[in-house]
């Protein structure tokens, strides 16, 4: 069995996180994804350091493995042409530009749409509608979606998270629409144009507590470690380090309170009576564990069946055995090999693709032109002279 | 017009949250999902909060929609038999539970996989690393990507929401829309797996591709940079808002357009990045002055005219009712069996041809099952 999407060409104008791990997933999956960069710098997240791994930044490796890189420069009208000629060789079309700027290129859905083309905009509020104009942004949108609403301490300032949730959700909702996309495409021939916005994404994702709201009135808080929905939950610091713990039934909160000799009250007895009461709850759990060490919990609660985990700082999570094995290095052209972020899906059927760390700069220009276009080594020298291609030719 | 999924059959044998999130997008995309409830029903249904008379939470509405409820026992062997009767008609299995319990009751991928080869086994694996069983926090707090929000000064916070699970559900839909893509040429379904470890290790992302690279712990910056000021949450006079400015175009775009304070592209201490670095509680403390004096959608408002970043910081109420969820067309209503009918939250994908399906309401516990025990014979076996 091939990859799942062998043979599939992906134009991906895509850049910052969104886009790029939409891509990167379809990469993954074994499509061959071309991403046209600008001459100069190229994607932003190529100078997200310090660190750099070989001049190779975090953010850039980790959203754009298994792709190829091609430098165009789109204001120059020989780059605009290359670039068209790729789309029009291309099964898919992703990018993720603010509204407007695909068309002043001439390379929007409308100027290059065919039957069976799929071209995905992710965008931010959306490329029709009053918002369309309005450019995105992952801490905005966590703001105005109401997800930073929840995220925090109670009685301390709400809280973005550290990694851009927004931009991974949206991220992950385009290729969710690619995929079907093609799925579609494989069953009837047609393409399409789709799009999965920030705005739409960020608030969709909180649906748990929206759709509340929409039924009562209810306005959920932020919470810190606790859960809206379980009692007690959280993490709990102990004599040398931090436990999680979250108590799914009554069941376990019983054993949860035999095992380390809390003595629970009538109202504990049921999940809603424990949120009810959750402040004196948590107060008493945590004036428990205070004083035990982290391993004597564990292996009391772990006895006891109640669900529960050392709560781990990267470092220390990182060093543990079942997060090393999956912390690989995998191979890079260039400069032999680099660290990898796994893929979170494994397909047992179909082969996983060998993965190959994210490239530099127009590392893949002439090949790709080569072998989507057929273009010589003249025809690629003839647009390199334009300056399409940078005005130093190409890093590699 | 047709949806992309008309005619795939999803057995849904999840509870929670990552596993009924991902068989709800497959439905918003057509498929015609089963869901297989003990008599107990989906936990879900009983968490507290918001709910309808009839019982069901309002979490559990926003989890479930368009499905169908089937109640099983998977303790009585004939049950259990019913189940792989379905699992034989099905394109697609999603389980929840770990692979040895599935093993026990005959649900694990080689046995439903030797019924029907066309099946796509979709499996949330919850383990954490020490084998035992985890949901969405301890994952957090197992693969470091709960310890990374925070304050600087404070304890780290998870995510106000269970990311680590709704992002696997939008992964594992992924896997199943590839195995089902994979399966138009090979005629064959397959397993795929997505781990909740996994998943939450895989989303630490730069932070632990970072820490990789350099052997640096990451430090909590809460919602501020160490490379870029100011930017962070300040209060207008009538709430809070997010502030992004990184750069000096944005700057000096706030200064003259928003702030209109001129001097301070003159002052030393606001100059360059840099210098705003090290004296940003004061530059800080002076927005805070200043935006205290207007209400939020003044300054909001202006920071969107000048294409500075910025935002209202909703609460989850000012959010549903925002211009935005309305005119995006966000939310809506569906039927619903015994309460009329019940909000909903749309699916945020907007495909040109193949629009994602009207919603019905989440269904009642076993709503469905007379209809889908005729449908598919399951009473003659």
């Amino acid at each position: 069995m091939s990859l799942p999407l062998a043979g599939i060409r992906v134009a991906d104008f895509t850049r910052v996180i969104a886009g790029p791990l939409a891509s990167m997933h379809l990469a993954d999956l074994g499509a061959d994804v071309v991403k046209i960069e600008h001459p100069v710098g190229g994607d932003d997240t190529r100078g997200y350091t310090p660190p750099d791994y070989h001049g190779l930044s975090g953010a850039f490796l980790c959203y754009n493995r298994n792709k190829r890189s091609i430098a165009l420069d789109l204001g120059v009208e020989e780059g605009r042409k290359t670039a068209r000629a790729l789309i029009d060789a291309a099964d898919v079309v992703i990018e993720n530009f603010s509204t407007g700027v695909m068309a002043k290129f001439g390379l929007d859905y409308d100027s290059v749409k065919r039957p069976d083309l799929i071209y995905c905009s992710t965008s931010a509020y959306g490329r029709t509608g009053p918002f369309l104009k309005r450019l995105g942004y992952d801490p905005v949108v966590q703001a105005e979606s109401g997800f930073m609403s929840l995220t925090g301490h109670p009685h301390q300032e709400p809280l973005r998270t550290a990694i851009p949730m927004v931009d991974v959700s949206t991220g992950l909702t385009g290729g969710i629409g690619v995929l079907a996309a093609l799925f579609h495409r494989k069953r009837t021939g047609q393409g399409q144009f789709l799009e999965a916005p920030l705005f739409d994404t960020g608030f969709a994702q909180t649906g748990i507590h929206s759709t509340g709201y929409m039924l009562d009135g209810t306005v959920p808080e932020r919470l810190g470690n606790a859960d809206h929905f379980q009692a007690p939950a959280g993490r709990y610091g102990c004599e040398d380090g931090e436990i999680a713990i979250t108590v799914e039934t009554d069941a376990q909160f019983a054993d949860l309170c035999q095992a380390l000799g809390l003595a629970a009250q009538a109202e504990w007895a049921t999940n809603r009576g424990r949120i009810e009461n959750r402040v004196a709850l948590e107060a008493a759990l945590a004036s428990a564990l205070q004083p035990l060490s982290q391993l004597e919990v564990l292996v009391a609660l772990q006895a006891a069946g109640v669900p529960c985990h050392e709560a781990r700082a990267i470092p220390e999570a990182f060093a543990d055995r079942t997060a090393a094995a999956l912390l690989d290095m995998i191979p890079h052209p260039d400069i032999g090999e680099a660290p990898n972020m796994p893929s979170p899906m494994v397909l047992h059927g179909t082969p996983a693709r060998d993965p190959v760390a994210a490239p530099f700069l127009g590392r893949h220009g002439p090949d790709v032109l080569a072998e989507w276009l057929g273009y010589s080594a003249e025809q690629v020298a003839a647009i390199r002279a334009t300056g399409a291609m940078g005005a130093s030719g190409e890093t590699a | 017009m047709s949806m992309i999924l008309d005619g795939i059959v999803v057995l849904d044998l999840t509870s929670g949250v990552a596993g009924p999130a991902a068989t709800q997008t497959l439905s918003d995309l057509g498929a015609d999902v089963i869901k297989v409830e003990p008599p107990s029903g989906d936990p879900v249904r009983q968490w507290p909060g918001p709910r309808l008379a009839c019982g069901d939470s309002a979490a559990f509405l926003a989890l479930n929609r368009t499905k169908r409820s089937i109640v099983v026992d998977l303790a009585e062997a004939e049950a259990r038999a019913a189940v792989q009767v379905l699992a034989a008609k099905a394109d697609v299995v999603a389980v929840d539970s770990p692979p040895d319990a599935l093993a026990e009751l005959g649900l694990d991928a080689g046995a439903l996989r030797r019924l029907n080869k066309r099946l796509v086994y979709a499996e949330i694996d919850p383990r954490l690393p020490d084998g035992s069983v985890g949901r969405d926090a301890l994952h957090q707090a197992a693969s470091g990507w709960g310890g990374m929000s925070g304050l600087p000064e404070g304890p780290p916070a998870k995510a106000g929401l269970p990311m680590i699970e709704l992002t696997a559900a939008n992964v594992l839909v992924q896997a199943v829309l590839a195995a089902l893509y994979a399966r138009e040429d090979s005629g064959e379904g397959q397993a795929v797996t997505v781990g909740l470890f996994r998943n939450a290790l895989a989303m630490t992302y730069f932070y632990g591709l970072n820490y990789r690279i350099s052997g640096n712990a990451p430090a909590r910056h809460g919602n501020g940079s160490p490379a870029a000021a100011p930017l962070g949450v300040f209060q207008a006079a009538d709430g809070p808002l997010q502030m992004t400015l990184a750069g000096e175009r944005v700057w000096r775009k706030f200064v003259d357009s928003i702030a209109k304070r001129p001097e301070w592209l003159a002052d030393q201490r606001f100059a360059t990045n840099s210098n705003r670095v090290l004296n940003k509680e004061v530059l800080m403390a002076e927005i805070d002055r200043m935006f205290v004096t207007q209400p939020r959608d003044h300054w909001v408002d202006a920071m969107r005219a000048a294409g500075v970043p910025g935002g209202p910081i909703r609460t989850i109420g000012e959010a549903v009712d925002s211009p935005e969820v309305r005119q995006r067309d966000l939310v809506g209503t569906a039927p619903h069996s015994a309460a009329g009918e019940v909000p909903v939250v749309k699916n945020p994908i907007r495909f040109a041809e193949t629009p994602v399906r009207a919603a019905r309401g989440a269904p009642l516990l076993g709503e469905h099952t007379a209809e889908i025990t005729a449908e598919f014979s399951l009473a003659a076996h």
